[in-house]
Parts: structure tokens; sequence; C-alpha cells
């Protein structure tokens, strides 16, 4: 019961917010300047009549009120229906699922690098905070953060591709295709978990609770592992679940320096382009994406800290 | 040979400043030494310099640092680290930190055991049983997280833990300082017996002289890193020679005693005051200002946490509540000040019945009760000066100045004459809280509360966080202020000692009940309830000073 309990809260939270997000990305798109029947017929650049105009609104729906296409709009989604693509013709259902493997992939790939990274340089400069390892880091992380993502990815692609051929400078054709937006974007995005790990390991080595493990003369690597990293890590899930989110959205720069085609980069050309059925699906799918990441955090905490469960119990 | 012997022990901090300056320490095998110092003396550091657990800022030097005929100086950290926790052993003073959050107690027992022996995990696990059976608790504790234990039980888990493999030094770092005295008792008296059970020494630090008169063997007392005065427990007692030590003895208030002041030094003994009206005996100072009758309050779980309490404050005068945590009166406290809803009972300030206000009303009946609270560090906004937090509530009812005071209406020269009363100089006004030592911010605390002449004021342990002679300075001050305005307080602590000291009548609360009332004089009546005797017990005196 006190694991279920919170689960089923989600849940339920979980369906409040799809009905929220759906609703919120249907109005922006019915709010937003522009008219998809007259873009539709103004392809080609034959002059169209009004009468023309609204028959095609009609055929759209757009002439009914706004809760009777809210509904058909709903029941579209829910069967994983979003319309159809405007500039393609073809359903928005399959752009996307064209899109979304390239993105899901860098996105783990990425992901999992940047917390090897994190581990790896936040330890090393916690271990020894202040000496010549710890100010690597530090450099490190300032260069990381400092350093413009797309210019970064055209020095990699001038470098490794086109100088070394070494590999290929743009698409997932290959695996090794993943290796360059995958440096690009985990020195873009690690050092501020690095800087946030070596903190979180510097003080939470300083507790107490180390000092009596220390006196009770349990191995120090023990105490770093078991002890120290354990009450960094809550800090460290928090953003690490923001930064998944906003990956799984697509990484636009990235995409596009590397001839990648993921969902940033369909999401883009769609807005560009006026495709809202896109737009919509894009909002809904990254939404209910990061709301489940998020879920997952939260409820991480549970086990990483055993207080938050028994605090969560006790609430009841 | 001494068991442990330093030899001119130095720590400092990393900049070169000297923290521990020279210290000469022996234990001698199957003792119990007491090393007595208060808050930045430098005992803690002390003990940990021993084993080396001191922060990375700090640095140890010593001459000699034996244990055992072992030099522990020239051993490399992984030899240090097979001796702790093996043959020396610790307990410290924050039983919240004793054991990490995230992990069973059993767990870090088992990890504590296999850090320093290999043996099947049965073996282990009956030897954590019969550990803690042996301090007397239910051995399925340990299945629990530290957070699902009490404080008192967890401090005995800690005790547990640090006897599992029979250390021949066992070093003890204020270890029940942080607990009630009902629950410190009961840790003393189990590291009475572990040392008569196993013969292992006792290195105890501590402020509290009635611990030291009660177990110790020998004693040095420490002051600004150095030790001032050593020798047997009876000799430091009864033939205290340095000022210090004689200093922190005049500190404790006695239960036989009836002196208005505690004999400590650097105090004027009275404050000046403008001559004002104040109420004469008799008549106008029984008046009483607070009244509640038959008070109840049960939270949501269901806990009776005030269960049917009347009590009466009369002006000018101090009520005494004494309690063990969880007693329930601090929960009583936040009753009367209106700050918790009350289930059942009525509370009247002065005519008004305070339970029934709301709104405006009762935040003017706010305006006539005050509280200083127990951490000084918490009651303050930090990054606001002491002038501001200390006018804040004059402000808040529209006034100038106390009438108490003549010193016109201009602010500065109002918050300073405030200041002046608890005898802080006047340019304590422009610095920072974290410029101020706990016992200045608790003065602080108190002339913020007087200056808007409640009716009463709520004293939650406004000395449980303060050391030894800085409590006595402020009783002392809480006595002379009540002379001189004529205050009344309700003054809350599980101290039995600083609260019989300081009040006229004494209520003793036991799980949210009273269990026990009577006049200062009566503490001794053989009509006292059980548990009061049990408590008197605890606070006995220290012998008189030859």
């Amino acid at each position: 019961m006190r694991e279920a309990r919170p689960v089923l809260r989600r849940l339920i939270q979980g369906v409040g917010f799809f009905f929220v997000l759906t609703f919120i990305s249907f109005l922006i798109v019915q709010l937003a300047p522009g008219d998809a029947a007259l873009s539709m017929l103004k392809v080609d650049t034959v002059a169209v009549t009004e009468a023309e105009i609204n028959a095609l609104r009609d055929q759209l729906g757009l002439n009914d009120p706004v809760w009777q296409r809210y509904g058909r709009f709903l029941a579209g989604v829910v069967h994983g229906d979003f319309g159809t693509s405007v500039m393609t013709g073809k359903p928005v259902m399959t752009e996307l699922t064209k899109a979304f493997p390239s993105t899901l992939l860098l996105a783990t790939v990425t992901m999992a690098t940047v917390v090897v990274l994190t581990f790896v340089l936040g330890g090393v400069a916690a271990r020894r905070p202040h000496t010549l390892a710890d100010k690597a880091v530090g450099l490190f992380c300032m260069v990381g953060a400092a350093l413009p993502t797309f210019w970064l990815g055209l020095l990699l692609i001038d470098l490794f591709a086109v100088r070394l051929h070494l590999l290929p400078s743009s698409g997932l054709a290959t695996s090794a295709g993943l290796i360059l937006p995958t440096v690009a974007l985990a020195v873009a995005i690690a050092p501020p978990y690095i800087k946030i790990l070596r903190g979180s390991l510097i003080e939470a080595s300083g507790r107490e609770f180390v000092r009596a493990a220390r006196a009770r003369g349990v191995h120090e690597w023990v105490i770093f592992v078991k002890h120290t990293l354990r009450d960094s890590l809550i800090p460290l899930v928090t953003i690490l679940g923001v930064s998944l989110g906003s990956l799984l959205g697509g990484t636009v720069i990235v995409e596009i320096t590397f001839g990648i085609p993921g969902v940033g980069k369909l999401a883009v050309e769609a807005l560009a382009r006026r495709d809202y059925g896109v737009v919509q699906a894009f909002i809904i799918i990254v939404g209910m994406a990061v709301f489940v990441i998020n879920m997952l955090v939260d409820l991480s905490y549970r086990i990483l800290d055993p207080a938050i469960a028994l605090k969560g119990a006790e609430r009841r | 040979m001494s068991l442990l012997e330093v030899t001119n022990l130095t720590v400092a901090t990393r900049h070169g400043r000297e923290l521990v300056t020279g210290v000469d320490l022996a234990v001698e095998q199957g003792e119990w030494f007491a090393l007595i110092g208060e808050s930045g003396s430098g005992k803690s550091i002390t003990a940990s310099a021993v084993t080396n657990l001191l922060a990375p800022n700090l640095v140890r030097r010593a001459d000699a640092l034996r244990f055992d005929g072992a030099d522990l100086l020239g051993l490399p950290e992984r030899d240090l680290r097979t001796i702790r926790g093996d043959r020396i052993a610790y307990v410290f003073q924050d039983y919240q930190s004793a054991f990490t959050p995230y992990y069973t107690i059993g767990n870090q027992m088992h990890e504590m055991l296999r850090s320093h022996r290999s043996m099947p995990p049965v073996e282990r696990r009956q030897r954590i049983e019969a550990s803690v059976e042996a301090i007397g608790l239910d051995p399925r504790l340990i299945g629990r997280y530290p957070f699902e234990v009490s404080g008192g039980q967890l401090q005995r888990l800690a005790l547990a833990s640090a006897v599992l493999l029979e250390p021949t030094l066992l070093i003890a770092d204020e270890p029940t300082t942080a607990l009630d005295s009902w629950s410190a008792s009961i840790v003393l008296d189990e590291l009475a017996s572990i040392k008569e059970t196993t013969g292992c020494s006792i290195l105890f630090i501590t402020h509290d002289l009635r611990i030291m008169n009660r177990y110790a063997d020998r004693v040095a007392i420490m002051q600004h890193g150095d030790i001032v005065e050593r020798g047997s427990k009876d000799a430091i007692v009864l033939r205290p020679g340095h000022p210090y030590t004689r200093d922190l003895l005049a500190s404790i208030p006695p239960l036989r005693a009836t002196a208005s002041r505690l004999p400590v030094l650097g105090e004027p003994a009275r404050l000046t005051l403008a001559p004002r009206e104040r109420p004469t005996d008799g008549a106008a100072a029984a008046e009483p200002v607070l009244r509640a009758q038959g008070l109840v309050k049960v939270y949501g779980t269901g806990t009776r946490a005030v269960d049917g309490v009347n009590l009466t404050l009369r002006k000018g005068g101090c009520l005494g509540l004494v309690g063990e945590s969880g007693s329930g009166k601090s929960t009583l406290a936040r009753c009367l000040l209106s700050l918790e809803r009350i289930t059942g009972g009525d509370i009247w300030l002065r005519d008004q019945h305070l339970n029934t206000l709301g709104g405006g009303p009762l935040r003017a009946a706010r305006q006539r009760m005050q509280l200083v609270l127990q951490n000084p560090h918490a009651s303050f906004n930090e990054r606001l000066p002491i002038v501001a937090s200390l006018l804040e509530p004059l402000e808040c009812i529209g006034r100038r100045s106390p009438s108490f005071l003549d010193v016109g209406e201009d602010p500065r020269t109002v918050a300073a004459a405030l200041l002046d009363l608890v005898r802080l100089p006047a340019d304590y006004l422009d610095k920072l809280p974290a410029q101020l030592s706990g016992g200045e911010k608790q003065r602080v605390s108190i002339a913020r509360a007087i200056s808007t002449e409640p009716g009463f004021i709520v004293l939650d342990e406004p000395t449980a966080s303060l050391d030894v002679s800085t409590q006595a300075r402020v009783l002392n001050l809480l006595k002379d202020l009540q002379d001189a305005l004529g205050l009344s307080y309700l003054f809350i602590s599980h101290d039995l000692s600083s609260v019989h000291f300081i009040s006229q009548h004494l209520l003793v609360m036991k799980d949210g009940r009273v269990v026990d009332e009577f006049d200062r004089s009566g503490l001794f009546d053989a009509t006292r309830h059980d548990y009061t005797k049990q408590l008197i017990e605890l606070f006995e005196d220290l012998p008189a000073r030859a």
C-alpha cells in the first residue's frame, strides 16, 4: 500500500495533465495567426474564392464550435491519430515515428555519457578539492559550458570527419555517426552536473554520519561509494530528469549540425511551415514524456531516501 | 604505562590558527576520564585528533600520541582505520548522524563488523543482536532506519555498535548533551555498565559537571584550547584551583540552595533602570495574567499531546514547566500562544477568553505575548542587522519605545538602551546575527521579547543550547529583568535545576499531563510524585566546596 499509493496518485495526476496539455496545445493552434485552409489552397498560387475556402474549412471541420473540435481532436489523440501533415500529406504519426528513433537514440546515449562523465570528473574533483585535478575539471566545465554547441560540432566535424576521416560527418547510418553529436551534446550538458556533484560530494563528505562511519573503521572507498555518493544523488537525479526531458524534445542545433533527422528538426520545420498537426503532436508527446520522466524522478526519491517514503506515508 | 598518552598535541587550521595548543593527556587502563570544557574549548577536536578523525582543513601535531604502546602519530591512514571501531571506538553528540540515514542500523553494524573481521553473516548477526540486547533494547530495532527510532534509543544503538568489538578505549564526545535528562541518564548508566563488564577506558567529553561528578575518576578542564586544571574528580569538585573551574562549578543552579543569583564572575549584579511604578507584592502581584483550564490538544493522528492541563501564571511570577522531550510541554506553550488551535478547554489572557478570539482581536491579543525560543541561531533573519530584528516587534505594534525606558523616541537610542538592559554594548546594533555567539543572540532575543512590555513571556528551553557558564549568566539576567520590570515568565525546560532556580511554582509534565505541581520550596517534600523524585535524583547537587 505504502508503495502503490504514490504511484496511483501520480497516474491520476498524469490523466489531469494530459487533458491540460492537449487542451493547451489545441488552443495554441486555434489561436495562432494564419488559416490552415487558406494556406493549403494557396499552395498552387492560384486565386481561390471565398466559397472554396469555406468549403475546405467545412471539410476540415474548422467551422464547428470549439468544444466540438477539441473533442474530435482528443478522440484522435487517444487513438494515436494526430491528423495529417499539411506539408507531406502523410499522417502526423508517421512523420513523428520516423523522427523519434534518432532522437531517442541520441538522447539515451548522450544521457549515459553525461552520467559517466559526471561521476568520473565530479568524483575526481571532489576527492581532492583544490588540487590540479580539481582545477583541470573546473577548466573543462568552464570551457564546455562556454562553447556554443554548433561551433563545437563544426570543430569536431572539421577535425574528425574532414581532416582525419575517422568518423562520419553526418547522419546516423552507422553507430559511429553517434559519436560526434554525443560528444558535442555531452560536453555542453555535463558541466553543471559535474559542478553539482562535486559540490554535493564535498558537502556530504563533511557530514557527521560520514565521520561516524569513519570512526567505526569502515574502508574509505566503502564510505565514498556507499555513504557519501548516496547522499549526493538526489540533487543530481533531479536535474538529470530535467535534462533528459529537454533532450527528448530534440536538440535542434545538434540535429541540424549533424544532419540527424530527429524530432527537434522536424518540429522546427513544422513550425516554419505552420504544420499544426505535427506541432500539436510534438507538444503532447514530448510533454507527456517529460511528465513521465519527472514522475520517475519523484518516485526514485523514495528509493534514494527512505525517509521520504516514510514521511509521505505519515502524511496520509 | 597509560593506555592513551597524548603529549603536547596541537591542532591548527591550514591557515595556522591554533585551536588546541599543546595538550598533555593520559588515560589509564579502565578509568573514566572526563575532559571538561565549553564550546570552542577544543575538547572535541582533541578527541577527534587521537585517531585523526579531524576535518580536512585541520592539521594535528604532537610530540607523542601513543595508544597501548603503539605510536598513533606515524601510522598511515590504512592502519589507523583498523584501530578505529576495533580498539578505539567513538560515540558522538549528534545521535541523528550516528548512522547514515539511507541504510538500516543493522546494515551499518554488519558493515562495521565486515570492515574488521571476516566471519559468517550468521555469526555477525548473533553478535549484533547480543550487543543490542545487552544495552536493553529490542534486537528488532536494527531492522529500522535511523529516523525510525527515538533519539535516546538511537544513541543507545550507537553505543551498542561502538562496543561491538569490545574496544579498549571508548571516546564519548558529549554523547548525552542532545538528549533530555531522562534518556541521558539511561545512556550514562549503560556506559558505566559497559566499562564495568568489559574493563575498557572511557574518555568522556562533556560540559556537564553533574555527569563528571557522578561518573568520572579523573578530570581535566579545558579552556581556549588548553588544559587549565587537572586532577582527581574529588579534588576538582571540592578544591578547584583555577578561576575557570570555580566559575563552571558556580554555574550549576543547586536544587538545595536558595541563592537568588548564581555566583558566576563577570556580571554586574543589578540593572540600572529608571525607577518605575511596579506592582507591589500581595494582592496586585497575585493577579493571574494567564490561565488555562482543561486544556486538550489532540493531533490528527490521535495523539493526545496535551491532555487536560490547568495552569495559572501570576503577574510578576515565573511558572516553571518541566518535562522530558515528547511530554507535550512545547505543544502546551504553542497552545497558550494561540499558535496552535486547541481541541478542548479554555485559555484566558487576563480577562480575555483567548481561544474564542480570531482575526483582529487575536492579533491584538498576541501583541501582549512574547516568545523566546531554544535555538538562538534560528530565531533571527541572518540578513538583517541586529537593530532591525530588535525593533521589529515595536514597529509591529506601532510604538516607539517601551515605557520602562526613558531615552526618548529615537529608534537607535531605544535599541541601544534595550541592548544595554541585556548587557550588550551598543555597537552590536549593526552586527549581523552570524557575528554573535549563541548566548549573545539569546540576550538579543530576550531584549526583543521584553520590548513590547508583554503580559507574559514564554521561554521555551531558552538556555538548553547554551554553555553552562553562559546559561548561568542568562538565568541571572532573566531574574534581574524580572525583578526590575515585573515580567511574568512561563519557563519551559527539561533541566529541573534551571526551572527550579528561576520559578516560584513548578509543573511537572509527562505524556501530556501534569503529574506534579508544587511551590519552589516544596521540591523535597515527601508528597512529591515518583516521577519528580526520579528527576531530582538525576539533578543531584554537587558536593559543597571545601
